[in-house]
């Protein structure tokens, strides 16, 4: 057996793809990762909030299951709203997860979306590993793990996140497919058409996954041609080729198809009408914060993209991305006097970062209509992830190859030292921000304290779930008697009705748009569409910040009537022998027991109901027994 | 009687054995009663053939085939294995019956039991079975009755299983008896719940329920370690009532309308309290009239929090008596 002298350098390896089945303690690692991330994922889930897009996705994907369940004769998803545009796969998933499930319907859909989310990091770990080796996919999954964006989103986003794991795997799968063609086998191509699919059955922008796997495999098979000239004619290359594509095109379409109803009815045509409206989408026109001022939807607004890329990318990533760039261009200039199969992986790099680069500059280019912050975009972390883990293995296996001995272990020991640090640093924002993690701007634009009324903040109204929990808790602080005894009608822009969710039945949400509704006690107003800035005369009962920029505010709307000023003045004593006790020390310090268990006496029955029941019910019932008296706080107070 | 309608007796108690032990939660004298429904058959259909004549009682023949399961003896002590356990749980020994808790532990433990039943019934259709010689020779109007055999013991079991199992479907602390009726009227459908946390909108409760016109009653025992301040609050849509230990403690049976909020349709009420250490019973009573239909039951111990649904751990089900009105009373120490 030769064992390397540990003194001795490494030569630097010659990148190639990586298949092997075990990658030794750095797929242990990225494995645990995930694991710890499924574990605190679950545990944390009931923290976040609904969002008000997922109402729509909720009722899509109902309208989608009745359309299959009726057999077409339900046709309402044929015209919901725009949803109809979008492919229902994920929503249909959704929907049983909710019918089939013994979840809430909300809880439901954030599972379906965490599981999905999961997927997504399982994509970014595969493609990090099979570019760069296990230690690659262990620092992609971990860049990926440590983006507080994309964290923020991975429970509550029912349409970006499903399309940016459908995207991660589909480029996954081009590059694995592309390492070996055209020895590749038709299940393969099939495999692969399936995971394109997994990307267009959500949003129609994956048919640009189509174009990614025509280009990779025809420069593939070009790169090959050129190496290794065969007896096979270029004609016929060229026709394997089609052919190959075909398949998976055809794979791909079906699976795009299978639960999208509205495509269904014209399964060649209907998808590219809907490209063609998805690229100049202005359903929307509202006005909104951008770069200290407010701008339209509809406004040109070319920096857009690279105002929010900049501000809500973490520092370390643009970093190791910008050297990601480097070595890209680095071995696109060396390809000619590499073997071909490196040649492919350096090619393979390169349509990374064509999927990282391509779809913001069309963007750009086209002119569309963008809002909400980057969250169209969010399909493009993951692709960053993987680039700046490949960086990041890269630099380490440089330091690991240095010549001098104590120069490479001072050099990998910083590094090492250096992306702990990194780690942990974000992994505090993280939890810091919990579970509005979506907010999150980097510390060189200021933090999100920064980007207050500069930028969108919480678009999606997930802080309700916050907010309705915060008044939930002061009111029955203060107003406990009022709590009890009343509901507690509160509303908010436009969708709300999510709060009622999170809280007890007593919470009633009254809607702005119905007149029949009641008249709100309360009211919950985020940061989109200045909602936090109405009822301002009102006042503030409560606010849910972080790093002191305001995401969602409640304002008391009962004081200006007499008979809720009287409301106020029935606030819980306050306690003087003991303050500030979690219980109420004055129920504490009362005579024990009242309500008390008789053993072996007649039972106090209730009655059997009846129609005198009511009635009879004044005094408490006691079926011939002296009545317990059981005050109330209030009662006993008097 | 012929051996094999017999045979087809004994396998339907067994199937609806199994189908209880799996699905359900069987009061034990349910299971007691099919199991040795069960013998009955098996040992008639042995003394009619002569094999077993010394065989007088079920009881007997029940405790032979136990040792023969565990050949340990059966000495009745705490310490005692737990086919012994169940031996005597069988063979109706009140010196082993416990606590609820317990009844089902020793359930668990009868699944050897009911393996060696289906290994003594099959060996008894084996040997009544024609030689693989003659199995050849059966016509294709031999395995069309074979089929219709197969299909009328599934249906004799799916019979037997609907006829004697209890109808309490769910596996909650609360049992709730819904009725079709106002005021409790009718003979309700028993269903337990985890907890009082509906909103049915305008939808029917359970299948065989209507959506509007109805009445609900809970009952459950709760326990406490020690004394606490407990906060109930009861939100209903159309009106409810909590009786504790039988009072009434919460009335939101008929909220007045001069108190509701315009808009409103559920009424909101709570009360603080104060309760000993121990086991009470706690009663929910819930009416619909018309349209939405919601109710919820929520409860603060120590005030500290928001009134919240309560634990689990702190209720035990309150037994399939309907007709008690206090079931919490007999179980407790």
């Amino acid at each position: 057996m030769i064992r390397r002298d540990s003194s001795t350098p490494r030569a630097p390896q010659r990148p190639q793809f990586d298949n092997s089945p075990f990658g030794g303690w750095w797929d242990v690692a990225s494995v645990s990762a995930l694991v710890l991330f499924w574990a605190v994922g679950l545990r944390v889930i009931t923290d976040v909030g609904a969002t008000w897009d997922e109402n729509f996705h909720i009722t899509y994907g109902q309208a989608i299951f009745d359309y299959f369940e009726s057999g077409g004769v339900n046709d309402f998803a044929l015209t919901y709203r725009s949803n109809f545009l979008y492919g229902g796969a994920f929503d249909l998933l959704g929907t049983l997860m909710m019918d089939y499930g013994p979840w809430k319907t909300y809880h439901a859909w954030h599972l379906a979306v965490f599981f999905v989310a999961v997927f997504a990091y399982a994509g970014v770990w595969r493609l990090g590993r099979f570019m760069g080796g296990p230690a690659a996919g262990f620092f992609s999954l971990c860049t990926l793990l440590l983006h507080p964006v994309f964290i923020g989103h991975s429970f509550n986003n029912p349409k970006d996140l499903p399309f940016a794991a459908g995207y991660i795997w589909a480029v996954y799968g081009i590059i694995r497919v592309a390492s070996d063609y055209p020895r590749t086998s038709k299940p393969r191509l099939v495999w692969l058409g399936g995971l394109i699919g997994l990307a267009m059955c959500v949003r129609i922008a994956g048919l640009l996954a189509l174009g990614y796997c025509f280009a990779a495999l025809a420069a593939a098979l070009l790169v090959r041609s050129l190496a290794a000239p065969s007896a096979r004619s270029h004609v016929a290359n060229f026709q394997g080729l089609v052919t190959d594509f075909f398949t998976v095109m055809v794979t791909a379409w079906v699976t795009m198809i299978a639960a999208w109803p509205w495509a269904l009815m014209d399964p060649i045509r209907r998808p590219f009408v809907v490209v063609q409206r998805m690229t100049y989408f202005a359903h929307h026109d509202r006005r909104m914060p951008f770069a200290g001022r407010t701008i339209k939807i509809s406004d040109d607004t070319p920096e857009y993209l690279l105002h929010y890329f900049g501000l809500k990318t973490p520092e370390f990533i643009m970093t190791l991305c910008g050297v990601g760039a480097v070595i890209i261009l680095v071995r696109l200039i060396r390809m000619r006097r590499m073997h071909a199969q490196t040649n492919i992986h350096s090619l393979s790099f390169a349509l990374i970062w064509t999927s990282c680069l391509f779809p913001p500059i069309y963007a750009i280019a086209k002119g569309s209509h963008l809002y909400d912050g980057l969250r169209h975009f969010l399909f493009l972390l993951p692709v960053m992830a993987v680039i700046t883990g490949m960086a990041t293995s890269t630099i380490l296996a440089a330091a690991r190859s240095l010549r001098t001995r104590a120069l490479r272990i001072i050099t990998t020991s910083a590094l090492s030292a250096l992306l702990v640090a990194i780690g942990a640093w974000h992994t505090y924002w993280i939890a810091r921000l919990h579970p509005h993690q979506s907010t999150y701007f980097n510390a060189a634009s200021g933090g999100i304290e920064a980007a207050y009324e500069n930028y969108d903040l919480d678009y999606y109204a997930a802080s309700y779930n916050d907010a309705s929990r915060l008044l939930q808790r002061r009111l029955w602080r203060k107003e406990r008697t009022y709590y009890l005894n009343n509901p507690i009608i509160v509303r908010g822009c436009w969708l709300a009705s999510a709060v009622a969710e999170y809280v007890p039945q007593n919470f009633v949400v009254s809607r702005p748009q119905r007149s029949r509704d009641p008249k709100p006690d309360f009211f919950l107003g985020y940061t989109r569409n200045k909602c936090h800035k109405r009822y301002k005369r009102k006042p503030l009962y409560g606010r849910v910040r972080r790093d002191d920029a305001t995401i969602t505010v409640i304002r008391d709307l009962r004081v200006n009537s007499k008979k809720n000023n009287k409301r106020k003045t029935k606030k819980a004593p306050k306690t003087k022998s003991k303050p500030k006790s979690a219980t109420l020390p004055d129920i504490a310090s009362r005579p024990p027991v009242q309500v008390k268990r008789v053993e072996n006496a007649p039972t106090s029955s209730p009655t059997t109901p009846d129609r005198n029941l009511s009635r009879r019910a004044k005094p408490p019932v006691g079926t011939g027994q002296p009545t317990p008296t059981m005050p109330t706080i209030s009662e006993r107070d008097r | 009687m012929n051996s094999i309608s017999t045979t087809c007796a004994a396998a339907e108690h067994l199937q609806s054995l199994r189908l209880l032990l799996r699905y359900h939660h069987p009061a034990p004298s349910v299971v007691r009663s099919i199991l040795l429904g069960f013998w009955g058959e098996v040992l008639s259909e042995a003394s009619r053939a002569g094999e077993n004549d010394d065989t007088t009682t079920i009881a007997e023949a029940v405790s032979a085939h136990l040792r023969a399961v565990d050949p340990a003896p059966a000495s009745p002590s705490p310490t005692s294995t737990p086919s012994e356990r169940a031996g005597a749980f069988l063979r109706g020994d009140e010196r082993y019956r416990g606590s609820e808790e317990e009844e089902q532990w020793v359930l668990r433990h009868l699944q050897p039991h009911l393996r060696a039943c289906q290994h003594a019934l099959e060996g008894h259709v084996r040997e009544g079975t024609p030689k693989p010689a003659a199995r050849r020779r059966a016509t294709r109007g031999g395995v069309t009755r074979r089929i219709g055999f197969v299909i009328a013991i599934f249906g004799f079991s799916y019979g037997a299983y609907d006829v004697l199992s209890p109808h309490i479907v769910g596996e909650g602390m609360w049992r709730g008896a819904y009725h079709s009726q106002p005021n409790f009227k009718g003979k309700p459908d028993i269903i337990r719940d985890r907890d009082i946390d509906f909103n049915w909108r305008n939808k029917s409760p359970a299948p065989e329920i209507p959506n509007d016109k109805i009445s609900i009653r809970w009952d459950t025992c709760i326990t406490l370690d020690e004394d606490q301040d407990v906060a109930f609050q009861l939100i209903a849509d159309d009106g409810a009532r909590l009786f504790l230990d039988g009072t009434m403690v919460i009335n939101n049976w008929k909220p007045a309308k001069s108190k509701r909020r315009k808009g409103v349709t559920k009424s909101v009420k709570g009360k603080e309290l104060q309760l000993s250490s121990g086991r009470h019973h706690l009663r929910v009573e819930y009416r619909d009239s018309y349209g939405q239909a919601s109710v919820q039951l929520l409860a603060s111990f120590g005030l500290a929090d928001p009134p919240a649904p309560i634990p689990a751990s702190l209720l035990s089900y309150p037994g399939d008596r309907v007709d008690l009105e206090d079931p919490c009373k007999l179980e407790s120490p």
